[in-house]
């Protein structure tokens, strides 16, 4: 039983690398910036997604703080850019830090609360999210309408696929492992049961605090991509849009099942960039609906029919 | 200070129906925010594109918003009964609200309309911004006196008080509890439109609004404790004071931060809220 559980998991997690590979050398021969676009954006979802389904997924802490965290990586790009001109690779690291430092600083106080309060007070941080940084801004005195022409990770949109996609396997990789590690079963616990969790000894604080500090990480280094790839970085980057999107990938994936991120992320991404391009704003609120349907009717993803 | 006191006495009124409603169903309605805004859009539709008249076109959007913020609740509770989901799918409903409304009724998300209310509409509204910030606090805190008032004293807020405190033990006294959190939800629903009818036309109605008295009502909600109804008042006097405060020493936008620092405080040294203390045994 355990074993066919692990084949399982593997054949999704090969499946998704041969969908990342497949998307790479698409974009490189069909060279439609177009698609090529929808595909860079498609893997800023999952990597936003996997954020998203790393911590909350499997804890079962509903977290709706990741498009805050999003948006700090966004604008951390701009600002370190235009201040100190810092390479490209440097300017993703220090995204990640800052998001894992928030991160941090969000969960050290807040994660000790259980069940709804935790939601709501992740809410709040998207909700209020630009206000934060506006008075922030405002307060240092920085330009608040955005960063214009930020550094690109590569002057051709297909190569910067390729290191993006690089990134996003690299990462699903290492979810990959720590699920299957002592980590991810106490992870698991933490969703199943905290407090039988907590009676057999196990601190659960602990384990919160560093899942929810790297998934904001993942989170700051999804933005500053996006920030890259957009090559602007506004308060825009605060929208709710980046919630939506990868609770619905998340969910439709599978919640904690992460290898089902992938072809869902591609899946919804790109229906929604070329629904975009017939029914304009109507699409996000299609997938509002989408996702409240699924939310609703289909909470265990594709990964459920599949079992 | 006197702004402090009259927003406290409007917050509290935004902030009376959430924690209603929490501390009779145990649920958190987490489309309360948009359907403020909900009865705000109704109303300048009626007025704009239907030119009704103000009395009988804010009745009408008190009514419709009460309707459709059931139908969106029990439409929901039908088909979930995870606390989790609940959340997040009327969390969701919020957010298409909004798509739904800055795609019928103006541009792009974040788009800001300017402000569609007639100033004509509200007569005090004309003379000065605080006249009619005044005849709003007087009314909100009618309501919401009366309101607990009539959850003291009457039987029937004794069976609301009484599913709060344990819906299984009211289930077993012969209260319907769904019945009192059917009438509940109503009530709750009333009050937020009712101050959406007060507060907006010195606001703009934009997409985006909801956020805003969501925000005062989940952090008047956590001060004063989630569904203790009696601490809503000093809860909110508290939120608009330090917001009022903030503002005037600090920074204009300084105060939604304050406000959110004084929830994370309070739910770490008082999770229960300021009415916490009394009610644990």
């Amino acid at each position: 039983m355990k074993n066919k559980q692990i084949l399982f998991l593997s054949r999704g997690y090969i499946i998704s690398i041969i969908i990342v590979l497949v998307t790479v050398v698409v974009s490189t021969v069909i060279r439609s910036p177009f698609l090529t676009l929808s595909l860079t954006i498609s893997d800023i979802f999952i990597l936003l997604a996997l954020a998203w389904d790393f911590s909350s997924g499997t804890t079962n802490y509903i977290n709706f703080g990741i498009s805050f965290f999003f948006g700090i990586g966004v604008f951390a790009t701009g600002y370190f850019y235009y201040s100190f001109h810092l390479p490209v690779l440097l300017l993703l690291l220090i995204s990640t830090l800052l998001g894992v430092l928030a991160g941090l600083l969000f969960t050290i106080p807040t994660v000790r609360v259980r069940g709804v309060f935790f939601t709501l007070l992740s809410l709040l941080l998207p909700l209020m999210g630009t206000s934060f940084i506006l008075a922030f801004w405002t307060v240092l005195g920085m330009p608040t309408i955005g960063y214009f022409n930020i550094v690109q990770i590569s002057k051709s949109p297909e190569v910067a696929l390729i290191y993006i996609s690089i990134i996003v396997l690299l990462l699903l990789t290492l979810v990959y492992l720590v699920n299957s590690t002592h980590f991810g079963l106490v992870l698991k616990g933490i969703g199943d049961d905290e407090n039988a969790l907590v009676a057999q000894g196990v601190d659960s604080f602990p384990y919160k605090v560093v899942i929810f500090s790297v998934s904001m990480g993942i989170a700051g280094l999804a933005g500053a991509i996006y920030a890259m790839t957009t090559t602007f970085a506004g308060v825009d980057s605060f929208g709710l849009e980046f919630l939506l999107y990868p609770m619905v990938i998340a969910i439709l994936g599978g919640k904690g099942k992460l290898l089902g991120t992938i072809p869902a992320g591609y899946l919804i991404i790109l229906m929604s960039q070329y629904l975009q391009q017939y029914v304009g704003d109507l699409t996000l609120m299609l997938f509002a609906a989408l996702a409240i349907f699924l939310f609703l009717f289909l909470p265990k993803g594709i990964s459920g029919w599949y079992k | 200070m006197i702004y402090g006191l009259l927003f406290g006495f409007v917050y509290a009124l935004i902030s009376a129906g959430f924690t209603l409603v929490f501390g009779v169903s145990k649920i958190l309605n987490l489309s309360y925010g948009a359907l403020y805004m909900t009865t705000a859009y109704l109303i300048y539709y009626f007025i704009t594109f239907l030119r009704l008249p103000l009395a009988e076109a804010i009745l009408l959007s008190i009514l419709l918003t009460v309707v459709i913020g059931m139908t969106i609740f029990y439409f929901v509770l039908r088909f979930t009964k995870n606390a989790n989901i609940f959340m997040v799918t009327m969390l969701l409903f919020a957010l298409l609200l909004q798509y739904l409304y800055s795609y019928f009724f103006g541009g792009e998300v974040g788009y800001i309309i300017p402000g569609p209310f007639p100033s004509a509409s509200f007569s005090l509204a004309r003379v000065s911004v605080s006249y009619s910030l005044l005849f709003s606090a007087v009314i909100s805190i009618a309501i919401v006196a009366f309101a607990w008032i009539w959850i003291e004293k009457s039987s029937f807020g004794r069976k609301v008080r009484a599913t709060s405190e344990d819906a299984e033990v009211a289930e077993l006294l012969g209260i319907d509890t769904r019945i009192v959190a059917m009438v509940v939800l109503v009530i709750s629903i009333l009050f937020i439109s009712v101050a959406a009818v007060l507060v907006v036309p010195s606001q703009e109605v934009t997409p985006d609004m909801w956020i805003n008295p969501f925000v005062i009502a989940f952090a008047v909600s956590i001060i004063g404790g989630l569904g203790k109804f009696k601490w809503v008042i000093p809860a909110a006097m508290i939120v608009s004071f330090s917001e009022v405060t903030s503002q005037y020493l600090i920074h204009y936008n300084v105060s939604e931060i304050v406000a959110f620092l004084i929830v994370i405080v309070f739910i770490i040294l008082f999770p229960n809220g300021l009415g916490g203390r009394g009610n644990e045994e």
